[in-house]
């Protein structure tokens, strides 16, 4: 076959360079259509890769508690059988009770803040940046299985405090991780889908500079340490120990720091933010309209712009650089009845 | 060149790139920082191969193979495209000043790779903050390269021990020190 030139290493060298210009200058366009099949094509040694690294990290950070011993455990059943008993004689015995414990169970079931409102889709994540530039991760699940961009991402804390004997009854009681079988102590967030291929799909975690979201901010009381706020009254500002019934939630909005942190916008010193304090995902939202925990205050700093405002470091909850099995959150929203109003 | 064997090396060395990155270390300025495994291979091809097309091919395909896998940087969706020419540009550079140096010597290996990691991701971090005109992301991402390619260096003498050994397999014909005076 004849070609009007020879075909040159010099040529071919050039002719690449300048497909690598035109591709910087499409940006996302190629970029994605290129990184999901090149996902894919890794993914088969990625994740027993990944599994290892996971395996690895989780041995170097954790150190196990040792197995509940049978005593313990049986003191612990007992514990339980009691409660239960308790529960049920009070639910059972008076017909009152048991019908508006009904009307709460049904109330909850429509809005209350569980995951029933939403359809989780396990996931797994196979495949993690290549240089620590960014904080995203790639998971084995695409459009094909209804992923789609913008879905929130989930992932289940066991308490690794609290290890049972295997085919304990406890486990059926308070629900165990498959994997793990440690007790489920609740569920975090992860991140967000960035974008979606057919088969594979990448999540920004929490910790990448892009990920900004909406959150309530509950500050932790402590009896031992009272926290003195500063509240608007008739009389003007008035400082005065924060107690249980006028702890609020302070909406805040944070965002990740490109590391292993998340930070907060500025928030009014008055509110007295500690270290220990508690974030949680707003629940109304459309995509995720549950309220899950996001992180906990490691440090709170003065902000450089106004002294009357301070901004909280996070630490996330959930474990970022050990991510395996994870779910993404498929918001079942309107699907349920209309609000007839009230909270 | 052997393309084919050469083609399977960039396969494992992003699997090996994965992994070293899921294990990143801290440092203070830098944040989180993990070595950069191809650009210690697109180091050894410039210093082993004879052809400077074959050493800037080379550099281009695990520049390409890196770029696919970066996926962000300091708050911006990155573009695919900057790295292969940057790599090729820092192989170029390499070839050019490789007879000043005696190839062999580890100290030499790891001074060539920090050269060749502070061109190579200077110019990726530039080029993406111009794509988007991202500066406020420009500073931390130029200071998270200068941990990077320390790094590399650091590391690259002990990597280019076992691609010593197994050079042969992707190489047909090595370089041999040039005559010239």
């Amino acid at each position: 076959m004849q070609f009007g030139f020879r075909l040159s290493k010099k040529r071919v060298l050039f002719a690449l360079l300048v497909i690598a210009g035109a591709t910087s200058l499409l940006r996302s366009w190629v970029s994605d259509v290129l990184r999901m099949p090149a996902a894919c094509a890794l993914a088969p040694v990625s994740d027993f890769v990944k599994a290892s690294t996971s395996a690895f990290k989780s041995a170097m950070a954790d150190r196990e508690a040792p197995v509940m011993s049978a005593a313990e455990a049986a003191r612990l059943r007992r514990e339980v059988d009691q409660w239960r008993s308790a529960a049920q004689a009070r639910s059972w015995g008076e017909i009152h009770w048991w019908d508006k414990y009904r009307r709460i169970q049904n109330t909850l079931n429509a809005y209350g803040a569980s995951l029933k409102r939403c359809e989780l889709i396990p996931a797994r994540v196979i495949l993690g940046e290549a240089l620590p530039y960014g904080r995203s991760q790639t998971v084995a699940k695409g459009t094909v299985h209804g992923i789609e961009k913008g879905m929130r991402v989930v992932d289940v804390l066991t308490d690794r405090s609290k290890a049972l004997p295997a085919d304990d009854r406890m486990r059926a009681i308070t629900g165990f991780s498959p994997a793990s079988g440690k007790p489920i102590a609740g569920s975090v967030l992860v991140g967000w889908v960035e974008s979606a291929g057919s088969f594979t799909a990448r999540i920004r975690l929490v910790t990448d500079k892009r990920f900004a979201i909406d959150a309530w901010l509950q500050r932790k009381i402590d009896p031992g340490n009272p926290r003195k706020v500063t509240v608007m009254t008739s009389e003007g500002p008035t400082e005065k120990t924060l107690t249980r019934n006028d702890n609020r939630l302070v909406k805040v909005n944070l965002s990740g720091d490109g590391e292993r942190g998340l930070i907060t916008d500025t928030i009014p010193k008055a509110h007295n933010i500690r270290a220990g304090d508690w974030l949680w995902t707003i629940g109304r939202s459309a995509k995720l309209p549950v309220r899950l925990r996001i992180g906990e205050v490691t440090t709170v700093v003065k902000s450089v712009k106004n002294p009357n405002f301070v901004i909280a470091k996070v630490a996330p909850a959930a474990k970022l650089g050990r991510l395996r099995d994870i779910f993404i959150v498929r918001s079942l929203v309107s699907q349920l009845p209309p609000s007839r109003g009230g909270n | 060149m052997r393309w084919i064997p050469f083609v399977i090396l960039i396969y494992v060395a992003l699997l090996v790139q994965v992994v070293v990155a899921a294990l990143p270390v801290r440092f203070g300025f830098t944040g989180d920082i993990a070595p950069d495994i191809p650009a210690i291979l697109a180091v050894f091809f410039a210093l082993s191969v004879r052809d400077l097309h074959d050493a800037m091919l080379a550099a281009w395909s695990l520049g390409l193979a890196m770029d696919i896998m970066l996926c962000g940087m300091g708050g911006i969706v990155t573009a695919v495209g900057p790295m292969p020419i940057a790599y090729a540009l820092g192989s170029g550079i390499i070839y050019r000043v490789r007879e000043a140096f005696f190839r062999d010597r580890a100290l030499a290996r790891a001074i060539l790779t920090l050269v060749f990691c502070l061109t190579a991701h200077f110019l990726w971090v530039t080029i993406q903050t111009l794509l988007v005109l991202a500066w406020s992301a420009w500073w931390s991402a130029v200071a998270k390269a200068i941990g990077i390619s320390i790094y590399t260096a650091a590391v690259a003498p002990l990597v280019c021990v076992v691609l010593q050994r197994c050079g042969g397999w992707f190489i047909a014909t090595p370089a041999r020190r040039s005559r010239r005076r």
